[in-house]
């Protein structure tokens, strides 16, 4: 071959290379691709990581391995050399869109890299290899056009390699969703389902304040509905050393409908969005047998957090007798025993229990009555709510303890149950356990009432735990005193140390309820202002509004600001109509902002609406702007909104 | 434990009502009544005791193009509107969204690419398209003489734009009509539809 010839092969594979190929609709590039790779050369026998990197233009997008309601998913057809081999296509976590009709879509707006790991053979003679694919994919917009190009990568062999392309790799790597998570982040378990042709997957323990969404994988010859996703428990487990760690925990479940196929080949993947964060978890299907995902359940942290919480239960249940109400009794209840029991050590000791089984039954009947109410309050509790709730019962006790005010039985009540436990008998010490418990709620009640909303947000067989070792904390000094009544002497005797302690548990409660008020300030400050009532507000003002709907992942919102919204031009004209300018951030798909974006008949954002000032029917007539924006389109939109 | 109850037999209630139902496979179909292109209207219930066969459409779709170009759809309509069975092409494009026509330009589509359904149903509001769970252009349905629906789903076994992978596939809607007009049971009553979003 001359070599003029060959020179000019050369520059056209050059030209090839350097060039990705694009697809062109109406004379706009609609998708750029081309093959990457993490390395700057080939060592025979290390694998390495290729990608199909897709730029789409803005508003475009193409899908995900399973694309949803509509789409296709994008194809990667190797011809490799001989000898190499490639791997399946790992996807990058999606987005999820839903458009008018309800139809939801699983895509890649913007740009996505398709990661594929590529192995060559362990002996290579030639000094350069070149992968060659065929990449097809479809791409929409609101409409849609398929597309594909010949895609290459070229890469020298080499005893050596640099790592190339880093950062773009590192991005996509961590959105692939993870194959295997650390069981204390959560547990996931597929159930049998109540009904045929669901699968539903049970997701414990999730501590995280975002959102969580599942996208499904069926498998070819399956269908199914869109998943739903809802919480079944809401808890806010209580950890006494580590009070900084007490989150949310939430349950979930996933249950997604089969119009055809077996639940328990469904896949797919657990979605947490947190602010602008995503994570993933892959979940396999029920019949896989892959070692990867573990679904056993984490006890090692949830058994040390619940023995923690019982032995707080117990100290509590101690502590409630150096109560200054409770302590006096004690002396006088134990003499009270051994004078009935004509000091019969035996008998002592059978009152004595039977004082402390009644404090046992009132414990236990207090965490019956929470077992049943609460559980109903648990179906909607709202950890807003809760965390209200909790701060108030705080700041009424603690200032209760420090002696603020006093709670009192009313007299009768007190009369009556006196008359009741002063039978003698061990029915009569049994009533009178109960109900020393019971009197003494004046100042029990400060410290109880805290443990009662703890124990609200736990499942029933920790809350009678909790209680069971509170009864068991006050009964100890009750049944060890009737065993060895000469143990009596190590008693403390009541006086002023008392109210010191009760000022002291005063001020510590005092301090639970400013670490409450602490997390509901993040759990508000987590959240950015509901965009709603921000909108409601503004439109009471005789001002021009104007309403900017965008979000971060949106290029032409973004383009629209930049050139048009931020200019000079149209910020003066704003200035000038004394517009009010709202900004609706859809970055975290803000329910309000989707509605209002329903009400407009759109899908999604960029758009823009102009509120005219004046008469309520201006008010209710607002300007709707095209969605690609020119300085002189906003400032006649501006003009007409104060023509009305 | 009443109350719990009677909370939860009220959000059935209202799960119900918002959640909405596509029909089932083996259920009734929902009725309909909308004007095709020619200015008539055309109802389910008015074909009782013939096969009928919904074909969610919009001439601007690729995946329309695939089937259209290579022939494909047009073949299936001629061999069973031949048969007696109704086909019915549905649009459910809302207006100034993609495959929106005018009723004129809709009788010019169809005489252009040679197709032979029963009718062309212009269904703007999307209402029909809804109360089947129409997702996809095309998105196919086939309803028996007593009105019960026996297939939803894709046209073919193969998701593609690529007229060329139409050979290689099994044609769901060949095979349902097929088997049921020859009195056997549907071996693939659902599938996966494929193809653009319908425009609602």
């Amino acid at each position: 071959m001359p070599r003029p010839i060959q020179a000019l092969i050369a520059a056209c594979a050059l030209l090839f290379a350097l060039n990705a190929p694009a697809q062109m609709y109406q004379g706009k590039r609609l998708v750029e691709a081309s093959l990457i790779a993490d390395t700057d050369a080939i060592v025979p026998g290390k694998p390495f990581t290729a990608g199909l990197l897709l730029k789409m233009a803005p508003g475009w997008h193409t899908y995900w391995q399973y694309s949803g309601d509509s789409g296709l998913p994008t194809k990667i057809d190797w011809q490799l050399p001989p000898g190499f081999k490639a791997g399946e296509i790992q996807w990058p976590l999606p987005e999820k869109i839903t458009e008018e009709g309800d139809l939801v879509t699983y895509a890649y707006p913007g740009e996505v890299l398709l990661i594929v790991q590529i192995t060559p053979p362990e002996k290579l003679d030639a000094k350069q290899i070149t992968l060659p694919a065929k990449a097809s994919w479809l791409v929409c917009e609101h409409l849609c056009v398929p597309g594909d190009a010949n895609v290459a990568l070229t890469l020298p062999v080499a005893a050596q390699d640099k790592p190339a392309n880093s950062e773009l790799f590192a991005k996509y790597r961590e959105r692939i969703p993870k194959f295997d998570h650390n069981p204390s982040e959560g547990k996931t378990e597929w159930k049998d389902a109540k009904q045929p042709n669901t699968a539903s997957l049970g997701v414990l323990g999730i501590r995280t304040v975002g959102k969580l969404d599942f996208y499904p994988l069926p498998p070819s010859g399956m269908t199914i509905e869109h998943p739903e996703v809802k919480v079944t428990a809401t808890r806010q487990p209580y950890d006494p050393t580590s009070p900084t760690d007490i989150v949310v925990e939430h349950d979930y479940e996933v249950q997604v409908k089969l119009t055809s196929g077996s639940p328990d080949k469904l896949a797919g993947v657990l979605v947490f969005e947190e602010g602008d964060h995503r994570g993933s978890w892959y979940i396999p299907p029920q019949t896989s047998t892959s070692p990867l995902v573990s679904t056993a359940s984490a006890p090692v942290s949830s058994t040390s957090a619940l023995l923690r919480y019982l032995l707080f239960g117990f100290l509590g249940g101690m502590i409630l007798n150096v109560m200054p109400c409770v302590l006096p009794v004690i002396t006088l209840k134990i003499y009270g025993f051994i004078h009935q029991a004509g000091q019969s050590r035996g008998r002592i000791l059978q009152l004595g229990l039977a004082y402390c089984a009644g404090v046992f039954a009132w414990f236990l009947g207090l965490a019956a009555l929470i077992v049943t109410f609460g559980l109903n309050w648990s179906f909607q509790f709202q950890s807003k709510g809760f965390v209200v709730a909790m701060l108030l019962i705080c700041v009424v006790f603690g200032l209760n303890l420090l002696g603020l005010f006093e709670v009192f039985l009313p007299g009768s009540v007190n009369t009556k149950l006196a008359a009741l436990s002063a039978k003698e008998g061990l029915g009569g010490a049994f009533v009178h356990g109960l109900f020393a418990t019971l009197m003494g709620s004046a100042c029990t009640a400060p410290l109880l009432g805290p443990a009662v909303g703890f124990a609200l947000a736990q499942p029933p067989p920790v809350i009678f735990a909790f209680f069971g070792t509170i009864a068991a904390g006050m009964a100890l000094p009750y049944f060890l005193l009737t065993a060895n009544p000469a143990w009596m002497r190590f008693l403390p005797k009541p006086g002023m140390w008392m109210v010191r302690i009760k000022q002291v548990m005063g001020v510590l409660v005092i301090a639970t309820a400013v670490w409450f008020g602490y997390i509901l300030y993040q759990q508000v400050a987590v959240k950015r202002d509901a965009f709603g009532p921000m909108l409601k507000e503004a439109l009471k003002s005789d001002r021009t509004v104007f309403v900017d709907f965008t979000a971060e992942w949106c290029i032409n919102c973004k383009v629209n600001e930049k050139v048009v919204l931020k200019s000079d031009p149209v910020q003066t004209a704003m200035k000038a109509g004394n517009v009010l300018f709202l900004k609706a951030d859809w970055t975290n798909g803000d329910p309000d902002i989707t509605q209002l974006l329903k009400q407009f008949g759109r899908a999604g954002v960029p758009l823009y609406v102009i509120y005219p000032a004046g008469s309520p029917d201006a008010r209710n007539h607002p300007i709707v702007l095209p969605e690609l924006l020119t300085q002189q389109i906003v400032i006649d939109g501006l003009n007409n909104a104060a023509k009305k | 434990m009443k109350m719990k109850s009677t909370f939860l037999s009220l959000a059935a209630l209202l799960a119900a009502t918002t959640i909405y139902a596509a029909p089932q496979v083996g259920g009734k179909a929902p009725d309909f009544s909308v004007k095709d292109t020619n200015g008539k209207t055309e109802s389910l219930s008015q074909y009782k005791g013939k096969y009928v066969v919904l074909e969610w459409t919009n001439p601007d779709c690729p995946f329309v193009h695939k089937h259209y170009d290579s022939g494909n759809m047009q073949k299936l309509q001629k061999e069973f509107t031949a048969k007696g069975v109704v086909w019915l092409s549905i649009n459910s494009s809302a207006e100034g969204k993609q495959g929106n026509y005018t009723p004129e330009k809709w009788n010019e589509i169809v005489k252009e690419k040679n197709a032979s359904p029963t009718a062309v149903l212009l269904d703007n509001g999307g209402t029909v398209g809804k109360s089947y769970g129409a997702k996809t252009t095309p998105h196919m349905f086939i309803i028996n003489p007593d009105g019960n629906l026996i297939y939803a789903g894709g046209i073919d076994s193969i998701e593609s734009t690529n007229a060329a992978d139409i050979p290689k596939a099994t044609n769901y809607v060949q095979a349902a009509l097929d088997e049921a007009m020859a009195g056997k049971p549907v071996t693939t009553p659902t599938s996966h539809p494929y193809g653009c979003g319908v425009k609602y």
